[in-house]
């Protein structure tokens, strides 16, 4: 039923507990703060190569899975989405950019395509390849050049296939 | 950017994320701004459980997760009957980057919108904004969580729309 006019049908609350409340003056200056946690990030850089070494053995594995097993390709499509959508939050947080953006490409395949089906593989196995090049090559920041002209194939390619 | 030099060591931050690593870089970076107190979640469920054990000041939550996923939980921290605190801060921070995502978590009642890849800086940003603006918490028929008005219109003269529930603002 429609409210009357003028009567409101919303409470503004006010918290009682503020976060405000936990937190005193005394800290560092932010922008300290902000270079810790820089050079912390610099540090977990190192171990970056073998965590990727991972995510990309877990996607290799379900593009495998959703290439030979056409009878679960849906449950393999979904395995295959969380494993290029870990990297693609992951990558950029490492300055992999180019990786970010491809597996993002991918990502968008796989969510917005209402089934994934044998012609669409090829554009799958182009994301994958390019993403080991990527991986390989270690290919690192902002991508320029023949790194930025692949990614813009993908996107294009997944734009034409979900046109279909 | 934020006011200077904030203490931050006694704020409990529960973690939620289903990969590891990135749980990881969370917590790295809150240490480095000076946060001590940490708990983590791999799902919706186990953080809601975590929550209720630890009762945390702030939460830094991912989206896709499973079986519960980051908006599931932020729902039931902000409707649950048992709820610790239904207005604790949440930080929803996901590789999910549409416009779509960021007003379904506004509607689900997430406090700061964060998209991967992670900054320092935007984090950073995103913390200081829950302890510099806290926003009003807003109840109607169908929404409980922040305000989700950010901007405010002194001259607005139009019909007021929370009148209606099934307005989305």
């Amino acid at each position: 039923m429609q409210a009357p006019k003028g009567a409101k049908n919303f409470q503004v609350i006010e918290p009682t507990s503020k976060i405000a409340d936990k937190v005193s003056r005394g800290g560092p200056e932010p922008a300290a703060m902000i270079s810790r946690a820089e050079a912390k990030i610099d540090e977990i850089k190192q171990d970056y190569g073998k965590w990727l070494e991972e995510d990309m053995k877990i996607l290799l594995a379900a593009f495998d899975k959703l290439r030979i097993d056409p009878a679960n390709r849906k449950t393999n499509a979904r395995a295959l989405f969380d494993a290029a959508f870990d990297i693609k939050g992951q990558a950029g947080t490492f300055g992999y950019a180019a990786l970010s953006r491809i597996a993002k490409s991918l990502c968008r395949l796989l969510e917005e395509k209402a089934a994934i089906v044998d012609d669409d593989l090829p554009v799958v196995l182009h994301h994958v390849d390019a993403m080991r090049v990527v991986v390989a090559d270690q290919i690192v920041g902002k991508p320029v050049g023949i790194p930025l002209e692949v990614i813009a194939g993908l996107e294009s390619l997944v734009s034409k296939r979900l046109l279909r | 950017m934020a006011s200077p030099g904030y203490n931050l060591s006694r704020i409990k931050v529960l973690i939620v994320d289903d990969n590891r690593n990135m749980r990881e870089i969370i917590r790295a970076m809150l240490e480095a701004f000076g946060m001590t107190k940490f708990r983590e979640a791999e799902e919706g469920t186990q953080a809601y459980q975590r929550m209720l054990e630890f009762v945390p000041d702030l939460i830094i939550c991912d989206w896709n997760m499973t079986p519960t996923d980051g908006i599931e939980f932020v729902r039931r921290v902000r409707t649950a009957e048992d709820s610790p605190n239904r207005f604790i801060p949440v930080i929803m921070l996901t590789a999910n980057t549409e416009a779509h995502h960021v007003f379904l978590a506004r509607d689900a009642g997430v406090t700061e919108y964060l998209a991967k890849p992670l900054s320092a800086q935007a984090l950073y940003q995103r913390i200081a904004s829950t302890i510099e603006a806290p926003r009003p918490f807003i109840k109607t028929a169908s929404y409980f969580g922040p305000d989700r008005r950010r901007k405010r219109k002194g001259d607005y003269e139009g019909p007021e729309r929370r009148q209606n529930p099934e307005t989305s603002d």
